[in-house]
């Protein structure tokens, strides 16, 4: 059983229930039982779309093609805010922490902040904000060449609150295959152990 | 008979002046209030000046202090940078003293031993458990005493 595909226990009940009433097959009811769109497997993956972003070190690039081929955890972040993007920050450097024969070696794993601001974030910004955490080579800053309303619209298809217009906000962190295919979404503010040991899992996968 | 009864009233007549005396200086002194010292240490606690130990629920390691900050999140006092308050409560004595209700159960307010509790347990005067963002704190009696009279100090 694949970590993308796993039902929830939600859609294990719901099966169970078809063995007693007419239902049009377990398949579908995971599916459509899995859309709610919590924390928990992403069924079915969703591919990141192309977006062009500016990196810390003021490449540009796209950040779908800089997903394939890697476990990627991805976050969001406003590099000014000072209330849960430190503590998101934080996170991220716990996880890299416990990644750090693997973040270190064959490339397999990355983890990127993704700017909530791209207005007022620069790629300088973003390079102070990461050393603050100590970032290694593995941990990218990436913002969006897009105005925020798109970025809204983004999290929104990808079903994360946003907060209120002014304060918009997420403190989840998402999970994407090598595939660029979001596959899990952790409950705000994640145990960095938990998310390390589902990259560790996902990268098992063939 | 009429001596004695003189006197008597006399003695509970002094008694009862010094008792008036006596609440009449403690009302002008303010001893009912939080020390100032208190009002200070709290201030420094919800500013950053001392640090605050605390885990974000769900995790094994304490955060650093650094980003535990209470007025990262919260709004300030006045005159003092702070959060917004469309991100976390405004925790000024208004909204703490507030008889508020919650998911349409009983109202209630916040006192102090509710709010340690909170700050230690997540869990809110009215049995509510606050949001993940907010941390749960080791904090000894002291302060949480302290931050309590500093938010709850008249403005």
């Amino acid at each position: 059983m694949t970590i993308a595909n796993q039902p929830t226990r939600r859609a294990v009940l719901a099966g169970g229930f078809c063995l007693t009433r007419p239902c049009s097959g377990l398949a579908n009811v995971t599916a459509r039982v899995s859309g709610h769109r919590g924390p928990g497997p992403i069924v079915p993956p969703v591919p990141v779309p192309p977006l062009d972003v500016v990196l810390d070190g003021g490449c540009a690039t796209d950040l779908a093609a800089m997903m394939r081929g890697r476990i990627t955890a991805l976050q969001f972040v406003l590099t000014g805010c000072g209330s849960f993007c430190p503590i998101l920050g934080t996170i991220f450097a716990r996880i890299q922490d416990q990644m750090q024969d693997q973040v270190g070696g064959a490339d397999v794993f990355q983890l990127v902040s993704l700017s909530l601001d791209p207005v007022g974030d620069t790629p300088r910004a973003f390079t102070t904000w990461l050393a603050k955490f100590g970032a290694g080579r593995h941990w990218r800053g990436a913002i969006p060449q897009t105005g925020p309303a798109d970025i809204v619209a983004l999290l929104q298809a990808w079903g994360l609150s946003t907060g209120t217009s002014s304060v918009f906000h997420t403190e989840t962190v998402l999970l994407v295959d090598r595939a660029g295919r979001l596959v899990y979404r952790f409950a705000d503010l994640p145990d960095p152990a938990s998310v390390a040991v589902m990259m560790r899992r996902l990268a098992s996968r063939p | 008979m009429k001596k004695f009864f003189g006197s008597f009233f006399q003695k509970r007549t002094a008694s009862f002046s010094l008792a008036l005396l006596l609440l009449a200086t403690l009302i002008c002194t303010g001893t009912g209030a939080p020390a100032e010292d208190q009002v200070s240490a709290g201030n420094k606690l919800y500013n950053g000046g001392a640090k605050l130990v605390g885990v974000i629920a769900g995790q094994a390691e304490p955060m650093p202090a650094s980003v535990l900050v209470c007025v990262n999140c919260h709004v300030g006092r006045p005159g003092q940078a702070g959060g917004d308050a469309r991100a976390a409560p405004d925790l000024r004595r208004g909204w703490l003293r507030k008889r508020l209700s919650r998911r349409n159960g009983p109202a209630g307010r916040y006192t102090e031993a509710g709010f340690c509790r909170a700050l230690r347990t997540g869990i809110d005067p009215l049995y509510v458990m606050l949001p993940v963002q907010m941390p749960r704190f080791t904090i000894s009696g002291d302060d949480c005493a302290a931050l309590w009279a500093y938010l709850d100090a008249p403005a």
